[in-house]
């Protein structure tokens, strides 16, 4: 290959990831260079800036065609367009919660944070915009070791200690067993380039083999799994979610897992559908079993929520339920999974990280992750219980609120494709859910606490103000979302 | 039975072999030693493979290189660290049923194995196939993996290096 | 768009916007704020009622939403129906509104409850008149959340907590009914519009078994709402919350919701015997079931929330018998007396302090507005004759009995005689008698509370002509409706007569019972009756021994069935969650290999699973 051929490509469309490498590699350096007890805090600023940057240039590039780089392995599509604005967004909401997290003592030195953030931003992004298993794979690897550093970032404290290591070690099985899956693929099919995979699978000397094919799939899902704490592969969340900061449980709970998302949707939908279309043999072999992983996540989810008194544990669990919520489009196999997936991202987005800058509020004006640290809340900020209530709502599925669209969207999708045992168990266990949902509503509006009023710093008062007017706004006019969507052609995925 | 297959079985043996080992002794020092013989036969089931780059490479930095700096560690702190074996009945058994599925999984998928021809010159310029195709079709994700290991380096830096101290020890990056 | 109609909703919104933004600041002025816009929804409402005779129904709807091939919209639709319903609520609404700025007013979060008020008025405006299910659904789940909101007023009981939490739950319960049902309707009709769902059903393109089972499930949310056997539990705690809000919703608007739902859906039961039938008999039984309860209740708040509970039963049971007239004829009298017995209910708590009936009495003298417009309140809901109550208990009496329904004829006279003996039970013991309360300088509420109470009495008296057999106005409105077929039963001449007779039996008991001690004062005064005090001495016995041990019996029965054997079932239900979630949260102990092990293990046996299923095992 020569550099001329090299350089023909469209570089240009790779501007937001180069734009969040640019940005994070400032960040560092000056990190480098900033004497030692000044405050980082400016870093995030630069960081957000960035984020805004790359989101102008996503949405300059909606409608260009499908493009390519060195055989796919960088892929601009309308699929990897979509996920990608989502990741931004919440990195950028991230980010702002980020400024005013006052965690410990030195936190306001630790100018790794944003920088951190950005990399395992920039991971995400190639999850979602190669279709080559090893660019997904290292992106998948850049945005874990980001995060796992991410998670310990709080050295001083034992739970953050905690949660990294169990983080690693969890992760470590995942990537295991991804790559494991990946190499039957790649030994059967002798590519990593999904599109000529999917080609490859109509091959009869492949077809043969189809046993070992449906283990290296389900090998990569268990894989997955992980990434998007589905059960029984999320024992890790719980723990890793309470310990870490509270901007990186937000960043956790929403980017990694959309992340996870995008990955599967795209690894799987891609080899098995751009050929051989809907009906695909192997796949409709294997959605009984997503099905149950989908199944017992929100029952394992939104049950041990329950019992939590810890707020971020309990967010963990509820985070949980939502994967298990997430992957039932992804089960009920139409043209809808796209749609109703990316929406419920966005809802998701919204409602969880909006919680989570109320939850960071609270626990660090109360010094107590306890779920009683909200009692009283509506007498001491009146407008963030509001919010809080608003996200609340939305996470449980009430009306009014994106989360319901989302919810309805998935349940009417589930519904049409004909799993009703499945819809059964969502809307069992979304009831379930309201009792824990409620138990802080209960407390924030209906207990007693403290007098003094609490005032939020203006980038939580942002952040919660714009989560909490999305999360209204989508709930009662969710079309803008879904016109926005259509310009988004889904088909251009499955062409290579 | 062939000399190949015996070749592989011995590889594969003490590679498993020094792995259970690895985890059973109770010595740090013990489980490096062990750790390398699993490194070094796992390097020459890669060379079994026509894969000599890879097998080198193996050597170089797993056997070598991390096994040394592991040594290092373990000379520079407290060396007489020794672990405590207190496993469960319950978890034994599912780890068991754990391993005797994949095991039984395993065995039944490579037992029916097809691969119709195969290539016949992979030995061939190993080196330099390897080397064009991460520069060329592969640069993206050779570039990210480079970012990926800054941000472990950093990261390592970061959970490693004691607070109080200067912060010019940041300078590694 | 016609404003007239869309603003009906909305300015009950506005008002919740308004006063949860300035209602620090508006303070006492909130009530003003509050009734005024509820009383503009009023006169819009009267005016698109007006618009209804001899008018077509209206529908406009946008697109909302597009799920695949599926549209959603949100619109409005007006039939003579829900235009009834919303002059109905925006009404009882509106005046207490105006009672409760008397009621409220030395409560420090008093712009809230009015807040609050306006959330609920809206969502029960717009759930009337939502013209598809859907939307219908989202409104009914907000109605819900205004009720939550309003039980729990005040927050700093545990019991108001508790109540609310249950209402909350135990809705839900019916809501989770009524939304598979709402589904499984859609699955079979492609469309949450009503009138798609009627043409649907009026074409035969529904299998009988669908109509059936989705008309039950439907029912099952009108249960939940309406407070019937066996989710009718939280309707009794609910009255811990303000008084003027267990009169708005535990009266005359929340708890309606669930019999106008069956009322809107009502061709879809029409085409199903079946579901008619269950309609009926747990319409019936609640009836009875409640009024026994009724009986035993020391609560001046709990006798009345048993006794709507009973009133809702009638409702069910008329709809349940074809008696779609006679239903919401019930429908809008029982709002206007059973308001008018909490409103006074709620006077007479706001002068002595206690809602123990024992320690009231004697209140009939101090109470010079008050315990007349109870006692027409209380006429009314015994049915005694020429009182609204009186044409609409015969309507259904007359329904049920055209209907063959003899059994369910006969309880629902048995629940007549009850209702009258409890209530005049209540009158006695509360306004005749000695004073047995410590509050010895009681005082009449302030005019805003008489005014609104004066009103709805007014209306307790002369509802009932609007639909009497001379003057079937009613009748002749509701026709109007193109899908229903109303059922036009003769008039049975008897059955004013019974009814009236049981009725006044069971006052006239009453007053054996509860105001005796007067009598028989009255008999060692005068020994010339002494024969017939004998007389009435031995009915009392026999009434004692036979009737008050054996219904209280029966009542305390019901009351354990329900405390131990209904609520013991939930408990179970919640019970065998909190289990399995203790359970899985201990193997979250916190080891980092356990959940390697987990995870491994879960991996194999998935793969050992697929292998297996798949057939690749051989």
């Amino acid at each position: 290959m020569t550099l001329e051929k090299l350089l023909s490509y469209d570089w240009g469309i790779m501007a937001p990831e180069f734009t969040i490498l640019i940005v994070a590699t400032l960040l560092s350096l000056m990190d480098l260079f900033m004497p030692n007890k000044t405050s980082r805090k400016p870093l995030a600023l630069l960081g957000i800036a960035g984020v805004i940057i790359a989101i102008v240039f996503s949405v300059l590039q909606i409608g260009t065609e499908p493009t390519s780089i060195l055989f796919d392995t960088y892929r601009f599509d309308a699929f990897a367009l979509a996920f990608k604005l989502l990741f931004l967004v919440a990195t950028g909401l991230i980010l702002l919660l980020a400024i005013d997290y006052e965690g410990e003592r030195e936190w306001e030195f630790r100018g790794e944070f944003f920088y951190l953030l950005l990399t395992a931003l920039l991971g995400a992004m190639m999850m979602a915009s190669s279709a080559d298993l090893i660019t997904l794979f290292v992106g998948l690897e850049l945005l874990s070791i980001s995060s796992y550093i991410l998670a310990g970032i709080r050295k001083n404290n034992l739970h953050s200690n905690e949660a990294a290591f169990k983080y690693v070690v969890n992760g470590g099985i995942a990537t295991a067993i991804t790559l494991f899956g990946m190499s039957y693929i790649y030994g059967l099919t002798g590519s990593t380039n999904l599109y000529e995979i999917s080609e490859a699978l109509t091959n009869p000397a492949v077809e043969q083999n189809a046993f070992l094919l449906v283990m290296a799939f389900v090998m990569l899902l268990v894989g997955l799994a992980f990434k998007i704490a589905a059960a029984p592969f999320h024992m890790w969340a719980p723990d890793v979610y309470q310990g870490s900061a509270t901007p990186v449980t937000a960043f956790l709970s929403v980017v990694s897992k959309s992340a996870g998302f995008a990955l599967i949707l795209k690894m799987f939908l891609i080899t098995f559908l751009s050929v051989q279309g809907w009906h695909n043999a192997i796949i409709l072999e294997l959605q009984p079993y997503i099905a149950v992983i989908a199944g017992v996540t929100m029952v394992v989810g939104n049950v041990v929520a329950l019992r939590q008194r810890n707020i971020k544990r309990m967010f963990a669990y509820s985070s949980i339920a939502h994967a298990g919520y997430v992957l039932v489009p992804f089960v009920s196999l139409s043209l809808l999974v796209f749609k109703m997936t990316w929406f419920y991202l966005l809802a998701y987005l919204l409602m969880n990280i909006g919680a989570f800058a109320v939850i960071q509020f609270v626990t660090e004006k109360e010094r107590s992750e306890d779920f009683t640290a909200f009692s009283g809340l509506y007498k001491r900020a009146p407008w963030v219980a509001v919010m809080m209530a608003v996200f609340i709502l939305s996470l449980a599925g009430l009306p009014f609120t994106a989360g319901f669209i989302g919810k309805f969207g998935i349940f009417m999708s589930s519904l049409g494709t004909g799993h009703y045992v499945l819809a059964s168990v969502m809307i069992a266990t979304t009831v379930i859910s309201y009792v824990y949902y409620f138990n802080i509503l209960v407390q924030i509006f209906f207990r007693k606490g403290e007098v003094d009023r609490l005032l939020p710093s203006i980038g939580l008062l942002i952040v919660m103000i714009i989560c909490g007017a999305g999360t209204i706004f989508f709930g009662i006019y969710p079309g803008a979302a879904y016109d926005f969507f259509q310009e988004f052609d889904m088909n251009e995925l499955f062409i290579k | 039975m062939n000399g190949e297959l015996i070749l592989f079985f011995v590889l594969a043996l003490v590679a498993i072999g020094s792995g259970i080992l690895m985890l059973n002794l109770t010595k740090v020092v013990h489980m490096v030693i062990a750790l390398v013989f699993t490194f070094l036969s796992i390097a020459g089931l890669y060379v079994m493979l026509s894969a000599e780059f890879v097998a080198f490479v193996q050597v170089l930095i797993y056997s070598g290189a991390i096994t040394i700096i592991m040594l290092f560690g373990i000379m520079l702190t407290r060396h007489d660290d020794k672990t405590e074996t207190k496993i469960g009945v319950p978890r034994m058994i599912l780890v068991l049923t754990g391993i005797v599925a994949f095991f039984v999984v395993m065995f039944f998928q490579i037992n029916d194995l097809s691969f119709g021809e195969q290539a016949a010159d992979l030995h061939v310029d190993n080196t330099e196939k390897i080397g064009i195709a991460l520069y060329s079709k592969y640069v993206i994700p050779f570039e990210l993996t480079s970012v990926l290991l800054l941000v472990a380096l950093v990261g390592a830096i970061i959970l490693a290096k004691r607070d109080d101290e200067d912060k010019g020890a940041e300078d590694n990056e | 768009m016609n404003p007239i109609i869309w603003l009906i909703p909305v300015l009950p919104l506005l008002s919740f916007v308004l006063l949860l933004l300035f209602g620090r600041r508006l303070k006492e002025a909130s009530a003003v704020v509050g009734s005024l816009l509820t009383l503009g929804s009023l006169i819009l409402s009267v005016v698109v009622f007006m618009g209804q005779w001899g008018g077509a129904s209206v529908k406009q709807t946008a697109e909302w939403l597009a799920i695949g091939d599926t549209v959603l919209t949100v619109g409005y639709e007006i039939n003579p129906l829900n235009a009834l319903m919303l002059v109905i609520v925006s009404f009882v609404s509106f005046l207490i509104q105006v009672y409760s700025k008397g009621y409220m007013h030395d409560d420090d979060r008093f712009p809230v409850f009015f807040a609050y008020l306006g959330l609920f008025t809206f969502a029960m405006l717009g759930l009337v008149i939502s013209p598809n299910l859907l939307q219908l659904y989202i409104f009914w789940e907000l109605v819900g959340v205004g009720s939550f909101l309003l039980i729990g007023y005040y927050f700093y009981k545990s019991e108001a907590r508790e109540a609310a939490k249950k209402a909350f739950i135990m809705t839900r319960i019916g809501d989770v009914g009524l939304f598979i049902g709402i589904i499984l309707l859609f699955w079979q009709v492609g469309s949450f519009e009503l009138d798609a769902i009627f043409d649907a059903v009026t074409a035969g393109d529904i299998s009988q078994g669908w109509i059936t089972l989705t008309a039950i499930l439907i029912f099952v949310g009108a249960i939940g709402k309406s407070g019937q056997f066996p989710l009718h539990t939280w309707l009794p705690d609910a009255m811990e919350g303000p008084t003027p809000v267990s009169a708005l919703i535990h009266a005359a608007t929340m708890v309606a919701a669930g019999v106008y739902l069956v009322a809107a859906m009502f061709p879809l039961f029409e085409a199903s015997e079946a579901a008619l039938t269950t309609v009926a008999v747990v319409g019936g039984f609640t009836a009875i079931f409640a009024a026994t309860i009724g009986l035993a209740q020391a609560d001046i708040k709990r006798v009345l929330a048993y006794s709507t509970v009973s009133q809702l039963g009638y409702m069910m049971l008329a709809l349940g018998s074809s008696g779609y007239v006679a239903g919401i004829f019930h429908l809008t009298t029982h709002a206007f007396f059973k308001a008018l017995l909490f409103l006074a209910a709620g006077s007479v708590i706001h002068a002595v302090h206690t809602q123990n009936i024992h320690e009231m009495g004697g209140l009939w003298k101090k109470m010079k507005w008050t315990a007349p417009l109870f006692l027409i309140g209380a006429m009314a809901i015994s049915g005694v004759p020429l009182l609204s109550g009186f044409f609409s208990k015969d309507e259904i009496l007359a329904a049920t009995y055209a209907d063959g329904r003899f059994g369910l004829f006969w309880i629902a006279v048995i629940a007549t005689f009850l209702t009258a003996f409890y209530m005049f039970r209540l009158f006695f013991l509360v306004f005749t008698g000695e004073s047995q309360g410590k509050v010895k300088k009681v005082q009449e509420s302030p005019g805003v509370m008489v005014f609104p109470m004066v009103v709805l009495g007014i209306l307790a008296v002369i509802a009932g002509y609007i639909n009497t057999p001379v003057t079937p106005i009613l009748d002749d409105y509701l026709a109007q409706n193109p899908y229903l077929e109303i059922h036009h039963h003769e008039s049975y001449w008897w059955i004013p007569i019974v009814a009236t007779v049981v009725s006044l039996f069971g006052i006239f008991m009453a007053w054996l019972v509860y105001a005796k001690k007067k009598v028989k004062r009255l008999s060692e005064a005068s020994p010339d009756f002494h024969f017939i005090l004998l007389n009435k001495y031995f009915i009392d016995e026999t009434y004692d021994y036979s009737f008050v041990k054996g219904t209280r019996g029966f009542s305390y029965f019901w009351y354990y069935i329900d405390r131990f054997v209904v609520e013991g079932v939930i408990q179970l239900v919640t019970g065998a969650v909190g289990w399995i979630s203790k359970t899985s949260s201990k193997a979250h102990n916190g080891q980092v290999q356990l959940y390697g092990s987990v995870a491994f293990a879960g991996m194999a046996v998935l793969l050992l699973i697929v292998a297996w299923l798949g057939g690749y095992l051989t």
